[in-house]
């Protein structure tokens, strides 16, 4: 998959395209680091699902407010995850929580290589393109068990049984296989 | 167990493969490749949603910033050539004699004379340093006694 030379930008440069007021800059940050700060906030805060929407958009507000403050020194998904922990911290010592201590051995994210954050870009993207190849049905199955909806559901709303909701996420999930293969 | 059972288990399983499934998995390249892209399709990701109302907000954050004018922007730069200008000056200005070339002192004992205030600026020097000196011997004096 060819890349477009902003994508390539440093995370540095991006910041400093964002302090001077360009969202697109931002839109290529976000890409880049969602996947691996929501699933940071998701071992943070297990199955809670709405808190970790509410978390998510929270680090982004501070990141966005804080780009100034940003020191290239320092990997910028471990600032994000280092947002996340003293968010999700005081969200705790508010609520005067016991979950609190297991939170606070959870060390933040940073040992994830750059290299791999890119090639998780990468595959997600692949990966949405690929989807949009699936047929109807199959886009459509894919996408509710992404969102986390049970085959149970699945085939409850939409009036079929179980093993044809398994079946067709079945051809999905090897039609996405060839779609995919250099990837996998 | 046969792929096609394995495919079905894996897409139900929560994690929790059976014994038969796992022993199976170990040795199908093609059932750990389904199992890995199970697992990409099933990992944490932001819904739409989400991922607009971030770059919605975003855009309104970005935009609201106070953006810096051109002279913000060079403001260091003119501190740091003002601080440069002002030491080579102080340098330049403790470099000159002072004015005339000679300190009323000098002129005084050299007795050279010139225009009329420059007269009058030597004498109230002149008188001046004898009342320093008038006063110095008064307070050593008094110091004395």
């Amino acid at each position: 998959m060819q890349l477009e030379p902003d994508d390539q930008l440093s995370d540095m440069i991006l910041i400093q395209r964002c302090i001077t007021g360009d969202d697109e800059s931002f839109t290529i940050l976000y890409q880049r680091y969602r996947l691996p700060l929501f699933a940071y906030l998701h071992k943070l805060l297990p199955n809670q699902h709405d808190r970790v929407d509410d978390f998510f958009q929270q680090v982004w507000i501070k990141a966005l407010k804080n780009f100034s403050g940003y020191s290239d020194q320092q990997r910028f998904l471990a600032w994000l995850c280092r947002i996340a922990h003293n968010l999700v911290m005081d969200y705790y010592r508010s609520t005067d929580s016991r979950e609190m201590s297991e939170i606070q051995e959870n060390v933040p994210a940073d040992s994830l290589d750059p290299q791999e954050v890119l090639l998780q870009q990468g595959l997600e993207e692949a990966l949405q393109q690929a989807i949009r190849k699936l047929s109807p049905e199959q886009q459509e199955i894919v996408r509710m068990r992404i969102s986390g909806i049970s085959f149970k559901d699945i085939a409850a709303q939409k009036n079929i049984s179980l093993n044809t909701a398994l079946g067709r996420m079945h051809y999905a999930v090897q039609n996405l296989r060839q779609l995919l293969a250099d990837f996998l | 167990m046969t792929c096609n059972d394995f495919a079905l288990e894996c897409l139900q399983a929560e994690g929790h493969l059976s014994e038969t499934a796992r022993e199976h998995l170990q040795s199908c390249p093609d059932c750990q490749a389904f199992t890995r892209l199970n697992s990409i399709l099933l990992q944490p990701r932001p819904s739409p949603e989400l991922d607009r109302r971030i770059l919605q907000i975003a855009g309104l954050l970005l935009h609201h910033q106070p953006r810096r004018r051109w002279w913000q922007e060079i403001n260091h730069y003119f501190y740091a050539a003002a601080a440069v200008l002002l030491v080579l000056l102080s340098v330049y200005a403790l470099s000159l004699p002072p004015a005339g070339g000679k300190s009323p002192d000098l002129l005084a004992q050299s007795g050279e004379t010139g225009s009329a205030t420059h007269d009058l600026l030597i004498l109230s020097y002149l008188e001046t340093t004898n009342e320093m000196d008038n006063i110095e011997q008064q307070l050593y004096l008094y110091a004395g006694n």
